[in-house]
């Protein structure tokens, strides 16, 4: 059917695969996103704390360097500790939280649009589940938040343990599987409830007020509850509390939060389920009215 | 896809929403190139389509599309189907060419030939000068193109359009027709159009289900009922002498014809195989009779729609 035959062809060329066909929609995603110059300018400021600290650890490696800018090694030493302090608080803590802006930007639009503009009767038409759409979906913003959390955090770790040699590798490889598993964590825990609210709430803005407020609702109720009963339980419902005894668990530290890191795991798991559920529920070609 | 299995077999479907029947035991094989769904607002018309696309879960009996299970092989036969739904469809906050193709690589074409078959399939609908354009933008009858753009891209060899022609002036809706009926000639689709329009199905289907209330109402050929039709004459006649008229109609029983008297000047008369018109023609000469008018009988969609229609106490 070439532009200037207008009649009708069917298509007999090659097909992709149909496992990785919900890539087409990570990869609109991802591009969709980008789209966006403040999205952009911000993305590129994610990687600005990475910087930071990949220059901190080099200089502490790098006597020359820091002659030339008349620092003492000592100072820089006792400063810098490259542990799992470093990874665990200083690096992939902030990381998180750039994460959940990135989330709370992206996800969004990502589905609501969809819905809101009937398109998922034309998604499902096709060989595409709901499982391979919510998939698409997730992967983008896996992607994103993994490309400013765990990715630059396994580069640190990588440069670190070439610079610190085999005996910090051999005390600190802990960190490296720890730092995927808390980002990777993260991301299931935010990205779904995100994703889900957008797909019943279908208006961007709306949506992202929703989740801002069950996030700050859910800190102000566990924080009261822990005050007034004194009780860790309050720390179930506050996704900040929850993150931190995850990560204390993940990274083998001790951790701010007094909470069991069962109950901090099935939180997580409570709230990765449900959000499942509820979004599951929205993406479907037709509302059935029974 | 077997080539000899009827594009759509519906075995005791029947579709159940709570404690609403919506479609109850629907049977029938259907071949034709293009079918069409007729049936009131809420005959089950859309629930049929949505089940057979694989929205729905059957609650009873089964549908096979060219042989294929939907309920077991939904996803090839997902791959092999267009769809164009009723109501506005589409990606927010890209342009029309850029959705077309995601549409295309989400059937499984690899980006090449998803971005070039967009280009193609927005020349061939008549929206090529639009295609850059945000779809948002795009008007009414501009989004129906949009929808059957996105329907055919990857080349589906069964095309679901449901309410295809609604909103559209008519210019734009004979534009519609034309297309549906060019993608049926092209013979590379089968097509099942779903209207509650009877001059749109009329124009593009060669068969029509009729459904009423979740069941089938009636199921018409229409490409046989339009040649059976050219076989059954209505005559009327002036005499130029007396009697002429009974020795016309012995002549053309003679050849072969059934023949009733409506009355003194008007006949009706189905011809048989090999007897043609001018036949009659040449008995009149001969019986001296003038034929003042000759109409092939017009059983049109609407009558047949109206008698499917009529309730059990005979009324609509």
């Amino acid at each position: 059917m070439a532009v200037y035959d207008h009649g009708y062809k069917g298509y007999d060329g090659p097909l992709m695969p149909a496992r990785s066909r919900f890539l087409v929609i990570s990869r609109y995603g991802l591009r969709e996103a980008f789209a966006s110059r403040l999205f952009l300018a911000f993305f590129a400021f994610c990687f600005a704390w990475p910087l930071v600290l990949l220059g901190a650890m080099y200089l502490r490696y790098n006597a020359e360097a820091l002659t030339l800018i008349n620092l003492d090694s000592a100072d820089l030493l006792e400063f810098v500790q490259v542990n799992t302090w470093f990874f665990q608080s200083v690096f992939l803590r902030n990381q998180l939280m750039l994460g959940f802006v990135v989330v709370l930007v992206t996800g969004p639009s990502l589905v609501s649009a969809d819905l809101r503009n009937q398109a998922m009767p034309l998604y499902l038409s096709r060989p595409l589940t709901r499982t391979d759409y919510v998939l698409g979906k997730l992967v983008v913003l896996g992607v994103l938040v993994s490309a400013i959390t765990w990715a630059p955090g396994l580069l640190l770790f990588v440069i670190q343990a070439s610079l610190g040699g085999r005996e910090w590798l051999l005390e600190h490889w802990r960190i490296a599987p720890a730092m995927v598993i808390v980002s990777a964590v993260w991301i299931l825990c935010m990205s779904l409830p995100m994703l889900a609210i957008a797909a019943w709430v279908k208006w961007k803005p709306w949506a992202r007020i929703v989740f801002l407020g069950l996030i700050v609702s859910g800190s102000a109720l566990g924080e009261f509850y822990k005050e007034f009963y004194d009780s860790w339980l309050g720390s179930m419902v506050v996704a900040f509390d929850v993150a931190d005894a995850l990560s204390a668990s993940v990274f083998g530290t001790q951790g701010t939060v007094q909470m069991p890191d069962t109950a901090a795991w099935f939180a997580a798991a409570a709230l990765a389920s449900l959000s499942a559920a509820l979004l599951y529920r929205r993406v479907r070609a037709f509302e059935v009215v029974k | 896809m077997g080539e000899a299995a009827p594009v759509i077999d519906l075995d005791g479907l029947g579709v159940r929403f709570g404690r609403h029947q919506v479609l109850d035991d629907l049977r029938g094989a259907f071949s034709g190139r293009a079918i069409g769904l007729l049936g009131p607002n809420g005959a089950g018309k859309t629930t049929l389509l949505n089940t057979l696309l694989g929205f729905y879960r059957p609650t009873a009996g089964t549908a096979r599309l060219f042989g294929m299970d939907i309920t077991a092989q939904g996803r090839e036969l997902r791959r092999r189907v267009g769809y164009m739904p009723e109501r506005d469809a589409f990606i927010a906050g890209i342009s029309g060419v850029r959705f077309v193709r995601l549409m295309a690589e989400v059937s499984g074409l690899p980006p090449e030939a998803a971005l070039e078959r967009a280009h193609e399939v927005f020349f061939y609908v008549g929206l090529g000068e639009a295609r850059y354009r945000n779809v948002e933008t795009y008007s009414l009858g501009m989004k129906q193109l949009l929808k059957l753009a996105q329907a055919i891209a990857h080349g589906p060899s069964l095309l679901f359009l449901d309410e295809p022609t609604n909103g559209l002036d008519p210019p734009a809706r004979l534009r519609m027709l034309r297309l549906i009926r060019e993608i049926r000639d092209s013979g590379k689709a089968r097509i099942v159009v779903s209207s509650h329009l009877l001059r749109d199905v009329e124009e593009c289907c060669e068969e029509v289900l009729v459904l009423n209330r979740g069941r089938i109402a009636t199921y018409c050929n229409l490409a046989e009922e339009r040649r059976a039709n050219r076989r059954f004459l209505e005559l009327d006649l002036a005499a130029e002498r007396e009697g002429a008229g009974s020795s016309f109609r012995a002549a053309i029983e003679g050849l072969g014809c059934e023949v009733a008297v409506v009355n003194r000047r008007r006949i009706k008369a189905v011809l048989p195989p090999g007897v043609e018109v001018r036949h009659i023609y040449a008995s009149a000469i001969e019986q001296d009779v003038t034929i003042r008018r000759l109409d092939h009988k017009r059983t049109s969609l609407e009558d047949i729609f109206l008698q499917a229609m009529e309730g059990d106490d005979g009324r609509l």
